[in-house]
């Protein structure tokens, strides 16, 4: 080859790897923090000078951080994971005690695609330990078939193998079921079972959304995705029709409500719903199958025939709509199309899930409201609740039998207090959940005032320890009776308690309790969920009397704020003539939503739905002025802040230390924020759950320093979680998040999810809690309360509204001030009045026409004044729109409330705000960054990223070896481009003199 | 006119960069969103890689391996969020339906990096 061609071609391949590497350099340093955590590498180090002592202000439960401890840990974290399964899957359906099996019932065939592609859990964050290459499991993970071999089940490896080796898959995005069809049913598969194999047809049914993507409302086959689809019925027909097997178990591996009326007419003999059971939880759901445990678990939604007959159904999810102006909205605003163009209108007010079915069918049993009409039915003929309902809320059998008494309840000082008896009255060692319900006044008041009321509502819960036959335990629930005040928006402006009778109800489940009110009430006519006539039961019922409607107990705040409306403008009916009509029990037939609602966006809706609405007030302060002598080193670091109140005026001389650069860099989050070096920060990432600490994309994997660098646990969905109803399951589950994200060096955890299963369809639903917000809301104390006190945030998300994944991007979302502060922010006033955790993730929808992390009324005066939330609130990932879209308002979220921002990559958010600080001169926006900054910071103090950190030690900075890798390559390639094209060059004109010198 | 084995080669990157360059407008334009840059450097790679059937320019190669290689990365940045839910099985960031034409189109864009590369390297003859 000759030089000329060797330089050109060596000028070429420089060239091109330094374009490579010079991107790949710009987008390496975007993801600096992932790249770090996912390394395990710093951009700083802790240099300590002198004496520390003892800086481990939080301190891991197991000892020292070391290798030996960490196995501990793993080990007692798979535990957990098992326990929740064995205490979460709810047994819907025993027929002559099909379950647990028999000894001699150990030759099994597993049918369902699932059983070879499991739902260990649905996508979107947490752990990554669950699923390998190509959606297989991964390592450590048990599945179904591994768990029953661990049992010495003999099983059908035929079928199995046909299973594992089919090209069918089943794909969230495409809402491709997964199933096989029945073609795929050879004569040779099917003789697989014919003379082996048959004791026991174990049937596992998958669904899955996932984050971004909503479960369909109808599908390919023109029914819900909830519903028993073809291939499925095709399946359960063939294996009836086989003969062969002495028993059909159907697993439900989904954390959706699917619709269960066919499970008589495919003869299932029993039905466990398990929802998705994370790494180890199979290893679980098999201790039920044997009977090595009893199932204890109960249902945390309501099981309907038709998920479409929820009055949620009409105007969320997919059946969200766009303005009937769309194409003026469009060519008046700038942000896309997309963020601009869906509302949801919450007609149903606060009638979700089991408040809807069990509030009409009392009224449908006393025979008031315009119940028994056929709106809304989902049946010809009139609205029937047996026919409506397969399974309600809290239902679940048990292989054991209990009775439960209610000995007493006593109100006083605001707490109800039920004392309730439990006793094993079967021949199995079990679990028994007591479940106390109340049902509040629906009156004159309540009518005139638009004051909704469920006619049953959880109030309490309790779960006994492992009782032996005839063992018995008593149990204390206590409730605080702000559970049962009412939201009054259109008179009292605040909580009331209503004036009336207030019926306490223990029951097997929602239904069951209030039918022993309606005994109580003297009703007659009741059912049971499956249309038998029952009595009820009056004995499990203590009534007490409210003489007079209280206003004032919940008007004021325990920080003395008062409380009043926040969210008028989130009601659609504030902005136009038109009068969109709420769900109301006070007429079910004129009030129920037949239809989604036509909304016009005005022009001064318009106004508020371009997003861009700060404006520099008059009176601001010039930045320049306010930054003049700064930064002023005063000698405190982080560490030294750690008890210093947050009023404290030691703030203020703390953040004057900080530059404009540093300051903008600690609002801009990626997994975590840099070392800041002036202060004593250090740099460390953050998780994001709720299914393990994860994160799934970049880290999850323990420091190698510990020795072992396998992932974080990969625990039940938060679904499964909730349907223990044990609080020390919830408090272990927080400990134990805690202890992992210790070894992470993590501040926080995105997690736990507090949005509600406002429809079955939410693709998320299964990292919520429940449709109930009570169970929300009680739920979430104990796992946020143990997070906290190990220093390691519990950062709910998301904040609040966000009930449906479709168009979850810039959706309006309208509802009235009673359903919003009694249904979406219940589980996060929990979490932050009660539980107190200092982080909290904001939402992608609209309240309203503002996007959330822009709502100062959510974020000041409910958050911040209400509920005295101390701490930093994040926006939920701004990736992709910093520069364009609803959320590139940066100003105005910022002004808002929101103090730091998601997944901003590049810093782009941070530059973009620091930039306009800049050419603006706009002090009062310099001190908004100062108080997003002192939140963050004090989140930051109480963390336990501060372990190891003390007076005596310093924050430098250092350079990782990825990036000193990076730096030097992209020098080698440009000397190499430069080299070799000289040469080129000099070549060139070489050739062209001796071309000369020829001629 | 006889190709020699430079023309030829020009010529393979001059379809491939078209080929590119017509699936990256159509892609884009139906994703409602367009890079001018990426567009203007893929511009370049096809005049580059026509030059040389008309002049002795052996130059262009190195032209056009660098328009390749800059809009390829470009391209890809723009599309790490549809990329990042694909890989992640999620819809957050972008959408990860495109991932399919994404791949395609880097895929077209590596292969005209790698032929420019080649033609760099080959020794340039005179036309006959």
């Amino acid at each position: 080859m000759k030089k000329t061609s060797l330089y050109r071609g060596f000028t070429s391949l420089c060239a091109v790897l330094l374009v490579l590497f010079v991107f790949g350099t710009s987008v390496a340093l975007d993801y600096e923090k992932p790249i770090n955590t996912f390394l395990h590498t710093q951009s700083s180090k802790i240099i300590t000078t002198g004496e520390v002592g003892d800086t481990q202000y939080y301190k891991s439960d197991y000892g020292d951080l070391n290798a030996e401890n960490l196995q501990k840990l793993i080990a007692d974290t798979y535990e957990q994971n098992v326990t929740e399964m064995q205490e979460g899957a709810v047994l819907l359906k025993n027929d002559n005690s099909a379950l647990p099996l028999e000894s001699d019932e150990n030759s099994i065939t597993l049918f369902g695609h699932a059983v070879a592609q499991a739902m260990f859990k649905a996508h979107s964050a947490g752990s990554n330990s669950a699923y390998g290459h190509d959606n297989t499991k991964a390592p450590y993970c048990t599945d179904l078939y591994e768990a029953f071999a661990q049992h010495s089940f003999e099983i059908n490896d035929t079928l199995y193998n046909a299973y594992k080796n089919s090209s069918t898959r089943r794909i969230n995005r495409t809402h491709e079921l997964g199933e096989e069809t029945i073609d795929f049913y050879t004569s040779n598969l099917r003789a697989s079972w014919q003379t082996q194999f048959n004791d026991v047809a174990v049937v596992m049914f998958a669904r899955e959304g996932g984050e971004g993507i909503e479960l369909e409302m109808c599908d390919s086959e023109g029914i819900s995705q909830l519903a028993l689809h073809q291939a499925e019925k095709d399946l359960l027909q063939m294996i009836k029709d086989s003969g062969v097997f002495s028993k059909t178990i159907v697993l439900l591996n989904s954390p959706w409500a699917m619709e269960l009326g066919w499970l008589d007419e495919y003869e299932v003999d029993a039905c466990l719903w398990i929802g998705n059971p994370g790494m180890k939880g199979f290893e679980g759901v098999i201790d039920i199958l044997v009977g090595e445990v009893s199932p204890s678990g109960r249902l945390v939604d309501t099981y309907a025939t038709n998920s479409m007959s929820a009055p949620a159904c009409v105007n969320n999810s997919c059946n969200n709509q766009t303005w009937s102006n769309l194409s003026e909205v469009s060519a008046n605003l700038q942000d896309s199309d997309f963020d601009i163009s869906y509302y949801a209108f919450q007609a149903e007010s606060i009638y979700i899930g089991y408040r809807y079915y069990e509030t009409r069918y009392e009224d449908c049993i006393l025979n008031r409201y315009n119940a028994s009409t056929d709106v809304g039915s989902s049946f010809e003929g009139n609205w029937n609740y047996a026919k409506e309902v397969v399974y309600p809320f809290g239902y679940g059998l048990s292989y054991t039998t209990f009775t439960q008494k209610l000995n007493s309840v006593v109100v006083r000082d605001g707490v109800a207090t039920a004392n309730v008896t439990v006793k094993n009255t079967g021949s199995t060692a079990g679990k028994n959940v007591v479940q106390l319900y109340a049902q509040t006044p629906y009156g004159d008041y309540e009518i005139a005032n638009k004051v909704e009321k469920s006619a049953i509502q959880l109030a309490g819960f309790a779960k006994t320890d492992l009782l032996q036959p005839n063992q018995e335990q008593t149990l204390t629930i206590t409730v605080d009776m702000y559970l049962l005040a009412s939201y009054d928006y259109v008179n009292a402006k605040g909580y009331v308690l209503s004036q009336g009778q207030y019926y306490f109800a223990i029951g097997d489940n929602a239904h069951d309790a209030l039918n022993n009110v309606l005994a109580e009430k003297g009703a007659s006519g009741m059912v049971d969920s499956f249309g038998n006539a029952v009595t009820g039961d009056s004995q499990k019922v203590v009534s007490w009397n409210n003489p007079v409607l209280d206003k004032t107990t919940y008007k004021t705040a325990e920080n003395g704020v008062v409380v009043t409306n926040q969210f008028d403008d989130c009601d659609v009916n504030f902005w136009t003539d038109t009068q969109y009509t709420y769900l109301s029990r006070s007429n079910w037939s004129g009030t129920y939503p037949v239809a989604p609602a036509e909304i016009e966006c005005t022009l001064e809706m318009q106004d508020q739905l371009d997003g861009d609405t700060y404006v520099k007030p008059d009176d601001a302060p010039s930045a320049m002025e306010m930054r003049m002598g700064l930064p002023k080193d005063s000698g405190l670091t982080l560490v030294m802040m750690r008890d210093v109140d947050y009023d404290d005026p030691l703030w203020e001389t703390f953040l004057n230390q900080l530059t404009a650069s540093e300051m903008v860099s600690l609002i801009s989050c990626y997994y975590g924020t840099g070392a800041v070096t002036s202060i004593g920060k250090p740099e460390f990432g953050t998780g994001d759950g709720p299914d393990g600490v994860g994160p799934n994309d970049m880290a999850g994997n323990y420091p190698e320093k510990y020795g072992d660098t396998r992932s974080t646990c990969c625990y039940t969905g938060e679904v499964v979680l909730c349907s223990t109803f044990n609080v020390e399951l919830y408090q272990s589950r927080g400990k134990l998040m805690a202890e992992e994200a210790l070894y992470m060096g993590f501040m926080e955890v995105w997690c736990p999810g507090g949005n509600l299963h406002r429809t079955p369809f939410c693709g998320r639903n299964f990292e919520y809690y429940s449709e109930d917000p009570n169970l929300s809301y009680l739920a979430s104390i104990p796992q946020v309360k143990a997070m906290e006190e190990k220093g390691v945030h519990a950062g709910i998300k998301h904040f609040a509204g966000n009930d449906q994944e479709n168009n979850r991007e810039g959706i309006s979302v309208f509802f009235n001030e009673q359903a919003f502060r009694e249904g979406s922010l219940r589980a996060f006033e929990g979490a932050v009045r009660v539980g107190k955790t200092l982080s909290i993730m904001q939402s992608f929808n609209r309240l309203g026409l503002e996007w959330a992390s822009s709502k100062s009324q959510l974020n000041f005066g409910i958050l911040a004044q209400e509920w005295g939330f101390l701490g930093h609130t994040e926006c939920d990932a701004i990736q992709g729109g910093q520069n364009t879209g609803y959320k590139s308002h940066l100003t105005t979220s910022l002004s808002s409330g929101t103090d730091t921002y998601c997944l901003d990559d590049g810093g782009r958010a941070a530059i973009a705000i620091s930039k306009y600080i800049s050419e603006s001169d706009d002090g009062y926006m310099l001190l908004c960054l100062r108080r997003a900054v002192k939140n963050y910071l004090y989140a930051c103090s109480r963390s336990c990223v501060i372990n190891g950190l003390s007076s005596n030690t310093k924050i430098v900075p250092a350079t990782p070896w990825w990036k000193a890798t990076l730096y030097g390559t992209i020098v080698v390639f440009a000397l190499g481009t430069v080299a070799f094209g000289t040469l080129y060059v000099i070549s060139k004109i070489n050739k062209g003199e001796q071309k000369n010198e020829v001629e | 006119m006889k190709l020699n084995k430079n023309q030829v080669t020009s010529l393979c990157c001059l379809f491939v960069s078209l080929s590119a360059t017509v699936l990256y407008v159509v892609f884009e334009i139906g994703a409602h969103k367009f890079n001018w840059i990426v567009f203007m450097l893929l511009l370049t790679s096809c005049v580059a890689n026509a030059l040389p059937l008309f002049f002795k320019w052996d130059w262009t190669t190195i032209v056009s391996s660098i328009g390749g290689s800059v809009s390829l990365m470009l391209f890809i940045i723009d599309s790490i969020g549809s990329l990042s839910d694909y890989f992640n099985g999620i819809v957050m960031f972008g959408n990860p339906a495109e991932a399919p034409m994404i791949f395609t189109i880097c895929g077209i864009l590596l292969v005209q990096t790698i032929l420019s590369l080649v033609n760099s390297f080959m020794s340039w003859e005179k036309t006959k």
